[in-house]
């Protein structure tokens, strides 16, 4: 089982870059005077905050949910969990300038984990 | 070797154009086709700043346990009040991304708004993939006329609210999946932290959907258990931030009955969804579909300034265009199904075209309303809101003369010190009797919306408000440390009335020319509290 979603997670991780390579072609030719390394950073940030993180807690319903539904739904979900850790944290002392590196990677890591541990 | 369904990937495919056009009609026209500037690109409304200014605040700050004093009125003490998440979330992305904090929360507001429309897809998707293919086009219309003043005026909280409220729609949908209760809790939750009136309307769907199936006897365990512990995840998320809401906002703008006449809508359009409606309910059978319910309860909410809920009503009348889509997709469906129903991806493609580009050939039909517009704010004005910034005392306090761009006042939060504008009527009444005054009429331009509200206690709050804090009150100008004059006005004669001011204060030897650009100059007291000018009369 746990095999099975090793396999769909590479799997999806190939559409991830896909989705990644051609929404970068997309938002190139929309912000058209805009450079592509800031184009780039962009969407590195989009999939780092919401795509990603997103992804992995979804990874819990890969049987029950089309990666497409996942895809959509996770990024709601990272970041109503992001936006509101970060209000908690900030408020327990840790500097939001933290944050963005440090609360998707926890998003990441525990959603991997609860797919896997309930394999 | 990895296989690629054929209908996903073409699914895929004209999701990522929707999508894509979505942020063009939106964001890219509006911005220039750039994502990075050099000063607030495109921002209409004070409340525009307001926003970007508080995200820039919690920034420096680190946190949101206070406001930033030079957002209420130099009080050092008041609590972080505004429902906090799009500005964590703005912040956050401003620093993965490089963006500045004006670009880059802006920037999420339409990224929201498009992957709303998408989740909206799914619901719909849910019934017939068919209709969400036809009703999604639809969504270029939340940047159609009026409603799009939701973004450029700076309803943001309340867009991003509404994003999660569709998020919520969709779990309440899946209410049958296992753990689904986590994810309406969660969202249910990001709606309360962004806006929380738009969670109102989460709550009156789930009470209208409750009703309907306890009415038709649908209603079952699972069901209650799910929305229960998703409302108690909710809850216990927002608890914190639920008691600042309850003891500031709450008790400062309680609800109010007000009555306003405002239908909204085109015929046609209203037609189409009429037709929708009658067939959605006709063949939704024993069982409402969640995106009709969500879309008449919408519908409902929207129309809700006729009995009594003002102007949030016409908040969710923002994202009508997304909650309403499937009546219209519905009505297009039942239309082209009589001819064929094989070229509905052809339809919906044509319907986008429709939908951005009709406006000269049928004006009955809305479409988007693009415009490219730096908006209010232009580089001479944010030079000097930063000269200001970074080289005066943190405990300066600015005195901002009459400019064009100024009773926009969020805007002057941007010097990041305590600042007073003067008041138009004295300034202009002054200007009519030729005098130069040593004290006028000023404006405490800070957001007073929750009463300077400082904690006593973790349930006990005092509001500064209520201490004999006054918005406006004669202020002697030689209290100040700085003054600030446009030299340019599109009322040229005011801009000649600020600078005759600005030369009496120069008359003092003490008083210095320490900043200026092609339309601003900023003026240094060195001695606050001595005699600054002569009142006197010109000709």
């Amino acid at each position: 089982m746990k095999r099975d979603l090793t396999e769909n997670i590479k799997k999806e991780l190939i559409y991830l870059a896909c989705l990644f390579f051609v929404i970068a072609i997309a938002f190139k030719i929309v912000f058209y005077k805009e450079g592509i390394i800031v184009v780039l950073r962009i969407l590195f940030a989009l999939f780092w905050i919401f795509v990603l993180p997103g992804y992995a807690v979804m990874l819990y319903w890969n049987e029950k949910l089309e990666f497409i539904e996942r895809f959509i739904i996770g990024i709601a979900i990272s970041a109503a969990v992001i936006g509101s850790a970060s209000y908690y944290l900030g408020l327990l002392g840790l500097n939001i300038k933290y944050h963005g590196a440090i609360l998707p990677l926890v998003l990441l890591c525990v959603g991997a984990a609860i797919a896997i541990k309930k394999k | 070797m990895v296989k690629i369904n054929l209908n996903s990937f073409l699914e895929s495919v004209f999701l990522i154009l929707i999508f894509s056009t979505l942020i063009w009609a939106g964001c890219s026209v509006l911005w220039d086709h750039e994502l990075s500037h050099n000063f607030p690109y495109g921002y209409l409304a004070s409340d525009t700043f307001q926003h970007q200014v508080r995200a820039e605040s919690i920034k420096e700050m680190g946190n949101y346990r206070n406001e930033a004093p030079y957002i209420v009125a130099g009080f050092k003490d008041v609590v972080g009040y505004y429902p906090p998440l799009f500005y964590h979330l703005g912040v956050i992305f401003s620093y993965v991304s490089g963006l500045e904090t004006y670009d880059g929360a802006y920037f999420l507001v339409f990224f929201f708004a498009a992957i709303a429309a998408m989740i909206m897809y799914l619901i719909i998707r849910d019934f017939s993939k068919k209709i969400a293919i036809l009703s999604l086009p639809f969504a270029v219309l939340i940047f159609s006329k009026g409603l799009y003043a939701g973004f450029t005026w700076g309803h943001w909280p309340s867009i991003v609210a509404q994003f999660f409220l569709v998020a919520l729609f969709w779990a309440v949908m899946r209410h049958e999946l296992e753990g689904s209760s986590y994810i309406l809790g969660i969202v249910f939750a990001g709606s309360i932290l962004s806006h929380t009136s738009e969670a109102i309307f989460g709550f009156i769907f789930i009470v209208i959907y409750s009703g309907y199936l306890v009415a038709t006897k649908q209603l079952h365990m699972r069901y209650i258990k799910t929305i229960s512990m998703g409302a108690l995840i909710a809850g216990v998320i927002c608890s914190y931030y639920l008691i600042i809401f309850q003891q500031t906002w709450a008790k400062l703008q309680p609800f109010e009955f007000s009555i306003s006449k405002e239908f909204g809508g085109t015929f046609i359009l209203i037609g189409l969804m009429a037709l929708g409606v009658i067939i959605s309910l006709a063949f939704s059978g024993k069982k409402l579909h969640a995106s009709f319910a969500a879309g008449l309860v919408m519908l409902l909410i929207g129309y809700s300034n006729y009995v009594g809920f003002g102007n949030r009503a016409f908040q969710a009348r923002f994202f009508w265009p997304i909650y309403l889509s499937v009546f219209f997709g519905m009505g297009i469906y039942y239309i082209i199904k009589k001819i064929t129903a094989k070229f509905y991806f052809y339809v919906a493609v044509a319907l986008v075209f429709l939908l951005l580009f009709n406006a000269p050939i049928i004006s009955a039909i809305p479409s988007t309303s693009r415009f490219t517009t730096p908006g209010m704010m232009d580089p001479y004005h944010w030079e000097t809101l930063m000269w200001l910034k970074d080289n005066t005392p943190k405990d300066s306090k600015l005195y901002f003369f009459y400019g064009d761009i100024y009773y926009q006042d969020a805007l002057l939060r941007n010097a990041e010190r305590e600042h007073y504008l003067i008041a138009r009527d004295d300034f202009i009444g002054s200007l009519q009797n030729k005098t130069i005054k040593r004290s006028y009429s000023t404006r405490a331009a800070s957001d007073s919306g929750a009463g300077f509200a400082y904690r006593k206690g973790f349930f006990s709050y005092g509001m500064h408000i209520n201490e004999g804090w006054v918005r406006t009150k004669q202020m002697d100008l030689c209290n100040f440390n700085y003054y600030i004059f446009d030299k340019a006005s599109q009322q040229p004669v005011l801009a000649q009335y600020n600078m005759i001011i600005a030369n009496e204060l120069l008359k003092k030897e003490w008083v210095k020319v320490v900043y200026g650009n092609n339309y601003v100059v900023v003026l240094e007291n060195k001695k606050p509290g001595e005699d600054c000018i002569n009142e006197t009369r010109f000709d």
